[in-house]
């Protein structure tokens, strides 16, 4: 029986500076520590290594200013990107599993950009994802009693987006809500009150959701930098009297280092679909023959690595920061 | 027709995009075409690298440069970019630095407009972005109105002050003299240019030759037939010319000179494939007796190297001493591209032969 690779396509949706190209490099840099070298193995193509060690490094850049300050250091994404990292088990040559994750930049999300090459990009992204990372902004969600929100997180076009995807696939959608920007949040003890924000702040595409049985929805929190705290969110003014928000960080203190928190929870929940939708389509294809696969084992492989994923998560991460909302059939 | 584009995001509300002005009259106007549009609008036969050039969105600092002379077109064109500009000024709501990328184009016939301006300042301009590409202290700051960014505008609210302050940059100061006799050919005037800025080249026909000799029959049908196999022999030709300027120089020389630059130069051969609506190759050649030495099919590779940063200087001069050569020419296209890990090298190998005329590409690695 031939053995192929699983496709399996992450959409990171979220706007200009949500905090997307930073999570998938810290994710990237959690993923020899999603399963034990035993189970299996990641491998990327050189321009992943690239693209992710690359955002590191500016990010650790940021603590290179004296004191508490912050020094620029990420910059933002200019074209959209296509990010792949294969999945090995130890027995296998082939990968059992493709991520391609999809960086897709939010500046061009904003409908000046409704139209145009990366417009048809995006259609056909939402089409051909299965899976949705919709990065929130925690700052836009609380501060100023969240008067940011419409327009930092784009709930509505977001919603417009996964609509006809949630209307009329029969494969549903899989998205998971991660939180950025939470550090100071978290440390407010303020975790239930962003899973409030985000269920109000996302009702519409939440109903969407509900009603598509096959469909899920998570909700996670992260601190991708961890010891950069918001310090505050002004509000600037455009020359027409716009209000926008601009964000003020600060080090937790003078000799602090780069040490994300809870990253490898939404790595863990993508992986955990990703690896079960692998062993669903390779027991769809094979339809009348599974009782075959069965009995020769072929599966077991991946079912183990599953288990074993899900065992570590459980143990690694603080639960209290994930919520489900709808699992999915 | 003068062009510029600017590609820049704002502090909160636009990302990364182009915005693009013509010069109409003294002023200078927003243009709704993409630099794409307006770089095939010039000259719609031409290359495949241009896409390295209209990538204004690349975060690498590197100045790619295309001087076109056609005389089917009848035209004159130069178009400089340089990506990759680090703000040191401007930083978005989240507090990420702004990256500014510029192109500028000319080009001495448009359609729509009558009048001829000078290419004299856009060569200037296209000196100095060259010469930028090594120099990480510049940036577009002096041009940014940071009030205007501030307040989610676009901050470079003054194109024509912009213009000609980086033209001014670097002003020609001397008139460009051909030898004499003047105009044999294109690569002995570039030759006598670099010569007179003193700056060293490295002539490697014999390299070639030894080469393809090995590779391939001398008689010229069946070099023609051995295009492909040509190819490779070019390409890994190159490759071999680093191994040995690496071996002449030693390694940790040959990593010491940080503007190392190689010119690798083609010379129109019978080799090249021309595109259906051009002359047949046999057609140039013929017209062109008087350049006797495009006869030859055997491609035809110059090495230039720099070995001070002084020479930086050297080669803004020889940057516009080149538009100025090719542009006393009928038919000539030459690609310059200064920075590290840049594609265009690569790019450019892979289409010249499509090219109907010679190609030059300067690199530092
Ligand atoms: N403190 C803190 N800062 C964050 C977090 N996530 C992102 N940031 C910062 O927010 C800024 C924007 O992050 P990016 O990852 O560039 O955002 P993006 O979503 O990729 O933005 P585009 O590329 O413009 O679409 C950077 O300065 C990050 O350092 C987080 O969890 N905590
Ligand atoms: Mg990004």
């Amino acid at each position: 029986m031939p053995q192929s690779t699983t496709e399996f396509n992450v959409l990171m949706l979220g706007s200009r500076g949500a905090g997307k190209t930073t999570l998938l490099a810290v994710m990237w840099e959690q993923l020899g520590k999603a399963i034990s070298a035993q189970k299996g193995y990641f491998k990327y193509a050189h321009e992943a290594s690239m693209y992710f060690g690359h955002a590191l490094g500016e990010l650790r850049r940021m603590y290179d200013a004296p004191g508490i300050n912050v020094s620029p250091g990420i910059s933002g994404t200019n074209n959209p990107k296509n990010l792949s990292i294969d999945l090995h088990t130890a027995n296998h040559a082939l990968a059992h599993l493709r991520l391609n994750f999809w960086d897709y930049p939010g500046g061009l999300l904003s409908p000046e950009q409704a139209t145009g090459p990366e417009a048809a990009v995006l259609q056909q992204q939402l089409a051909n994802a299965h899976y949705f990372f919709v990065v929130v902004d925690a700052p836009a969600l609380l501060e100023h009693d969240g008067m940011f929100h419409a327009i930092r997180n784009y709930p509505y076009p977001i919603q417009l987006f996964l609509h006809d995807r949630l209307r009329s696939s029969s494969h549903g959608a899989r998205i998971l809500f991660v939180v950025t920007k939470c550090e100071k949040y978290i440390r407010e003890g303020r975790t239930s009150e962003i899973c409030d924000a985000v269920k109000r702040g996302y009702d519409n595409l939440l109903s969407d959701i509900a009603g598509n049985p096959r469909s899920s929805a998570d909700i996670c929190l992260v601190q991708t930098l961890g010891t950069v705290v918001l310090d505050k969110l002004e509000i600037a003014e455009t020359s027409n009297g716009d209000k926008f928000p601009r964000y003020y960080f600060k080090k937790v203190s003078q000799n602090a280092v780069h040490s994300p928190q809870n990253t490898s929870l939404p790595l863990k929940l993508m992986l955990d679909k990703a690896i079960h939708e692998s062993i669903d389509r390779r027991r769809a294809s094979y339809d009348g023959l599974n009782w075959l696969r069965d009995a020769l084992g072929r599966d077991d492989e991946l079912r183990d690595l599953l288990i074993h994923m899900r065992d570590l998560s459980n143990r690694a991460s603080d639960q209290s920061l994930h919520l489900s909302l709808q699992a999915g059939q | 027709m003068k062009s510029v584009y600017i590609n820049t995001a704002s502090v909160f509300s636009s990302d990364y995009k182009s915005y693009g002005f013509f010069k109409t009259g003294s002023s200078w106007d927003s243009c709704p075409l993409s630099l794409t549009q307006v770089l095939n609008k010039q000259n719609p036969n031409v290359p495949h690298f241009l896409g390295q050039l209209s990538n204004l969105g690349e975060r690498k600092r590197i100045c790619t440069l295309w001087i076109s002379k056609s005389e089917q077109l009848n035209k004159f064109i130069v178009s400089c970019s340089l990506t990759g500009l680090e703000s040191s000024k401007r930083a978005d709501f989240s507090g990420r630095i702004i990256y500014d990328s510029i192109n500028v184009t000319y080009s001495s016939r448009d359609e729509q407009d009558g009048s001829r301006e000078s290419p004299d300042d856009v060569l200037a301009i296209a000196a100095k972005l060259a010469m930028s590409a090594v120099d990480f202290s510049w940036n577009l700051d002096d041009y940014a109105d940071l009030k205007s960014f501030e307040a989610d505008e676009f901050p470079f609210i003054d194109i024509s002050s912009m213009y000609r302050g980086i033209a001014a940059a670097n002003p020609m100061t001397e008139k460009y003299a051909f030898s004499k006799p003047q105009g044999l050919n294109p690569v002995h005037e570039i030759r006598s240019l670099a010569k007179s800025l003193g700056l060293r080249l490295i002539i490697a026909e014999e390299l070639v030759d030894e080469k393809i000799n090995k590779e391939a029959s001398v008689s010229a049908e069946s070099r023609a037939s051995a295009l492909p196999k040509n190819q490779n022999v070019i390409e890994e030709f190159v490759e071999d010319l680093e191994g040995r300027l690496e071996s002449v120089v030693g390694e940790r020389r040959f990593k010491e000179i940080r503007c190392l630059a190689p010119i690798r130069w083609l010379r129109n051969s019978a080799l090249n494939v021309f595109p259906k609506d051009l002359p047949k190759p046999g057609e140039v050649q013929a017209k062109k007796s008087s350049a006797k030495n495009f006869e030859s099919s055997l491609p035809n590779y110059v090495d230039l190297v720099y070995q001070s940063t002084t020479n930086v200087k050297a080669m803004a001069s020889l940057i516009t001493g080149i538009g100025k050569i090719v542009e006393a020419f009928d038919s000539v296209t030459i690609l310059l591209s200064v920075g590290k890990n840049n594609r265009a090298t690569e790019a450019a190998q892979k289409s010249h032969h499509n090219l109907p005329v010679p190609l030059i590409i300067i690199s530092f690695e």
